[in-house]
């Protein structure tokens, strides 16, 4: 890739307000990530966030349907992915856990959708109070950590959200 | 919304009359009473007499009139709409304050939990939502839809409570149903959106339903105000927690009674025994003791069953 080639690259992630590329050739591999930060990364990292107090009547919360993909070994070069930037979204409130607004629905969000501050991610139902769960942040959202349907606990983590 | 809608009462006025107050032909008179019929008003036409919305129609005016609390003093009478929850939601958004309430004659997506179809009809039933602003963090209001369910018992004087908030018949059929939608953004509720339908007269009732004119002489517009007191009231009463459970414990149909719950883990049948201080259902099963935050409960043995 010459010079020129990288600048298009560049400026055509700055019209399209993408925050991340990566670029894979047999020569070399290039990621670009957009607001200072430029980072070599093999493959995504899984994020494991194990919940402090998880129901007592509820199987582990690791065991997802909606994410069965194993967890690669991370290779050594492999830096680990920076979760601290990512805003953990919280349960409000004791209920279940809804991912759309009816069972036939779409989903509100998925794994790598953009939010923006405000938008609904989710509803808990608690007594037939259906809470609808707002962004605090816009950004892109990195993990969903509980599935449909799963009773939540006060305090546990639901979303991983990464600010734009 | 029709002009002429502001000018219907539940006495009769000749076409005539109508034409001059509003400074119309009769025609035109004519051509909106099709309309307001067509949204879904009661219009009433008799021979010789006129027109007149059905006696007990939830008009402004005639709400304004009963009127006690702040609940209602915002108040729109629309006749066809997707569901009153969205028209609150969008005012709701454009600032509206606590106690407004949107009341249509029907729904074309009428919807009570988990997206289920609430079907409404136009002049029979009451289909309203009000909007509410608390003013406390989300952790202090569970008992806020058990707050609903018993502010319906108390304007209705009839039946017993499933839980959590369906007000059901002396005979387990159901008369009413609540949803409860709360925009949350971290531990704020930004606002409640409370809906409600209830069954005043006998239509084409879904099986399972009751009206509430089967037990008591009602008019909509006085049931209305009536419940929107009731609601400030009991809205009013989350701050003293134990006084409202007791009174809830008192109206429950559920409590003491074998019941079968299906919630997103499965069904569980059991002996529901106690409404815990979160406002949770209690359910002693063989073994176990279930705390029931979410689910859909069926009184075994009681006509009345899932919502």
């Amino acid at each position: 890739m010459n010079a020129k080639e990288l600048k298009s690259i560049l400026q055509a992630l700055q019209e399209h307000e993408v925050a991340e590329l990566t670029l894979e050739t047999p020569d070399y591999k290039l990621t670009v990530k957009r607001g200072g930060e430029v980072q070599y990364v093999a493959a995504p990292a899984p994020v494991v966030i194990q919940p402090q107090a998880a129901p007592t009547s509820s199987p582990s919360v690791q065991t997802q349907a909606e994410n069965p993909t194993p967890a690669p070994t991370p290779k050594p070069e492999a830096p680990k992915e920076d979760t601290s930037r990512y805003v953990e979204v919280k349960a409000p409130i004791v209920g279940t856990f809804y991912r759309a607004p009816s069972p036939e629905a779409e989903p509100f969000v998925k794994e790598g959708d953009m939010v923006k501050k405000g938008q609904v991610l989710c509803i808990i139902e608690a007594m037939k109070l259906m809470n609808e769960i707002e962004s605090e942040v816009s950004g892109v959202v990195r993990k969903i950590l509980v599935s449909n349907g799963e009773p939540i606990e006060y305090g546990q983590v639901l979303f991983l959200i990464e600010p734009a | 919304m029709s002009a002429l809608l502001n000018h219907l009462h539940e006495h009769f006025q000749s076409g005539e009359a109508l034409a001059s107050a509003l400074g119309v032909s009769r025609t035109a008179v004519w051509k909106q009473v099709a309309e307001l019929r067509k949204a879904g008003y009661p219009v009433e036409t008799q021979k010789g007499r006129g027109y007149r919305l059905a006696p007990g129609s939830p008009t402004p005016a005639a709400l304004e009139a009963l009127r006690k609390g702040s609940f209602g003093a915002f108040y729109a009478y629309l006749g066809t709409v997707d569901s009153t929850q969205e028209v609150l939601k969008n005012w709701a958004l454009d600032g509206a304050e606590e106690g407004s309430v949107v009341l249509a004659e029907r729904q074309l997506k009428g919807r009570g939990r988990r997206g289920r179809a609430w079907a409404s009809e136009p002049g029979r039933s009451l289909t309203f939502s009000v909007l509410l602003r608390p003013a406390l963090p989300l952790s202090a209001l569970p008992l806020l839809p058990l707050a609903a369910g018993l502010a319906l018992r108390d304007a209705s004087g009839v039946g017993g409570l499933k839980w959590p908030n369906d007000l059901l018949s002396p005979d387990g059929r159901k008369l009413a149903g609540v949803l409860l939608e709360a925009q949350v953004s971290g531990e704020e509720v930004a606002w409640v959106l409370l809906g409600i339908g209830l069954n005043v007269h006998k239509g084409a009732l879904p099986e399972g339903a009751a009206a509430l004119e089967e037990f008591l002489e009602v008019s909509r517009v006085r049931v209305l105000a009536r419940l929107l007191e009731c609601l400030e009231a009991r809205y009013a009463q989350l701050a003293d927690p134990e006084a409202l459970l007791r009174d809830y414990r008192t109206y429950s149909y559920t409590l003491g009674r074998r019941v079968r719950v299906t919630t997103t883990r499965g069904v569980l049948e059991g002996q529901a025994t106690e409404i815990a201080p979160d406002g949770a259902l209690v359910v002693q099963s063989a073994d176990t003791t279930h705390h029931i935050g979410a689910g859909d409960v069926e009184l075994i043995g009681f006509l009345g069953g899932s919502q």
